[in-house]
């Protein structure tokens, strides 16, 4: 059961990563990239490539992170940033149709170069773990993960809580046109906050990249975000976490009871459940 | 300092104001007054840069504002105490005030204008570590106006200061920007509480349907006969 219990734990921090970057983009922008799970795999082909130049897929997230936080921003200049004045319901309409042609040129894409068969990235210690006490196991590449992912939240809490930008940019998320009479460049906020979105995707990529992906898995973990992002509470950066972490642990025990079968299922019959009890997720505010 | 000369503006189509010429000269404190839908916030929307005018200039100390971002034109020193308050109501009452003083050149002064502020409303002081949609009204529009404080700018636009308040703390409020007016600030006032409006103000506008109709001293609009009769509810007698 604890074997259990801390694979779920370290699925569910991989989980609440993704999330972090959906949520990210749609609690300051109101933009729903659908794309992001596409972009996290573009990164694990780009982790694969630098695996082959020799280089450790650990070492190469900074340099994942700097080029997708860098395809973030082009993308954002190229097909996001014309819906910045729109009103909320129609940045969600029109982003989630944008993101979703481009979910569909990533992935075909994807698959032309590399062909849709599975790939991995397998370092010496892939499948290594240690014996904390007998019988009781925890696999090396999945807590080095959770470490990262630990890290990288507090770093993000660090930069919206300490910085001036990043409070500028939790002022933009909560009424931008307010944010924009104090000064702030509220398109420049978007941009910056779609590029860390991306640049998040990097730890997932590799993380994903030691397991095992194809161009068409992309969604599948988007999915898996989304609904970490809904039990979290749309729009509630901070409720990602615990939401990540509670999914994860679900779905482990599920395994534990049913067998791996019915992971995504049970997943997502207690993820209506909750929504059918707490409509706003399980750490939503209550609507104004 | 402001010049606003022969404005148009429109909501895609429908034109909302019309030839619109006003001045604000160093040091005043001018009002706009106008019923709803006269056009006095599209106005204000137009010169903070939220709406681009279709027709005429707009200028600030010499600066064209036409085609400026709603940022650039805080940085030239124009700030803007929006209707309803605006303050970001998951944030704490101090991270609100450190929004307002985003400009590079508010920034270094943080502290100093901070203890100015606390000075002018010590409610705020109390309520520092609160969430601001915690606060009343009242207290809101008294962060609302510490924020613009805090960007250390010359010029500030008060939209409906005291619309949704009550009789005390309007009057506080009106306190509040007589003493910031003396102090240098010029002001454009914007209101439709027309008497103590028009006893505060220097000059003031009369906004009909998106045109200046009147421009007096305040002084001569509170006994103009036709302003009595439609703003001061008076019998024209």
């Amino acid at each position: 059961m604890l074997q259990t219990l801390t694979y779920g734990i370290l699925n569910g921090l991989l989980y609440s990563i993704i999330a972090l970057g959906i949520s990210l983009v749609f609690g300051v922008m109101s933009y729903l990239n659908i794309a992001h799970g596409s972009l996290i795999i573009l990164g694990s082909y780009g982790s694969l490539y630098l695996f082959y130049f020799g280089l450790d897929p650990f070492i190469s997230i900074p340099i994942l992170m700097v080029s997708l936080f860098l395809v973030g921003i082009i993308l954002f200049k190229l097909l996001y940033s014309r819906f910045v004045s729109l009103v909320e319901g129609l940045k969600i309409q029109k982003s989630l149709l944008v993101s979703f042609g481009l979910m569909l040129v990533i992935e075909h894409g994807a698959t032309m170069i590399w062909t849709s068969d599975e790939k991995s990235i397998s370092p010496f210690y892939s499948g290594m773990s240690f014996e904390v006490f007998s019988g009781f196991r925890v696999p090396l590449i999945g807590l080095a993960g959770g470490f990262l992912a630990i890290i990288v939240i507090i770093a993000l809490h660090l930069f919206f809580s300490r910085t001036y930008f990043g409070k500028s940019v939790i002022a933009v998320s909560q009424d931008p046109e307010a944010a924009s009479l104090m000064g702030v460049n509220v398109k420049r906020a978007f941009l910056i906050s779609f590029g860390l979105s991306v640049c998040l995707g990097a730890i997932p990529s590799v993380l994903i990249g030691l397991q095992a992906f194809s161009p068409s898995v992309g969604i599948e973990w988007f999915n898996k975000g989304i609904i970490v992002v809904m039990l979290g509470g749309l729009g509630n950066i901070y409720g990602v976490f615990p939401a990540g972490l509670f999914l994860g642990i679900v779905e482990a025990i599920s395994v534990f009871f049913f067998g791996a079968p019915y992971r995504e299922i049970t997943g997502l019959v207690i993820f209506v459940l909750v929504l059918i009890v707490f409509p706003n997720g399980l750490f939503g505010s209550i609507p104004e | 300092m402001l010049k606003v000369e022969h404005l148009d503006a429109h909501y895609e189509d429908l034109q909302v104001i019309w030839d619109l010429s006003l001045e604000v000269s160093q040091g005043e404190l001018v009002a706009l007054i106008g019923s709803n839908g006269s056009g006095k916030s599209t106005l204000l929307r137009v010169i903070t840069g939220l709406l681009p005018p279709t027709q005429g200039r707009l200028t600030y100390k010499g600066t064209l504002l036409n085609n400026l971002t709603p940022h650039e034109i805080v940085n030239l020193g124009i700030s803007m105490v929006p209707e309803n308050r605006r303050v970001f109501p998951k944030m704490t009452v101090l991270a609100n005030l450190e929004m307002g003083a985003f400009p590079n050149k508010a920034r270094e002064d943080k502290h100093k204008s901070l203890n100015k502020v606390y000075e002018v409303f010590p409610l705020l002081r109390e309520r520092a570590q609160q969430f601001a949609g915690s606060l009343s009204g009242g207290e809101q529009q008294m962060l609302a106006v510490g924020r613009a404080l805090m960007s250390k700018n010359e010029f500030f636009l008060l939209d409906e200061m005291s619309l949704g308040l009550g009789p005390i703390i309007v009057q506080n409020i009106f306190e509040v920007v007589i003493q910031i007016n003396k102090e240098g600030i010029s002001i454009l006032l914007v209101e439709q509480n027309v008497p103590v409006t028009l006893r505060i103000a220097d000059r003031a506008y009369i906004l009909e349907s998106g045109r200046i109709v009147k421009h007096d001293k305040a002084k001569k609009l509170l006994n103009d006969p036709y302003v009595k009769g439609a703003y001061l509810g008076t019998s024209i007698g």
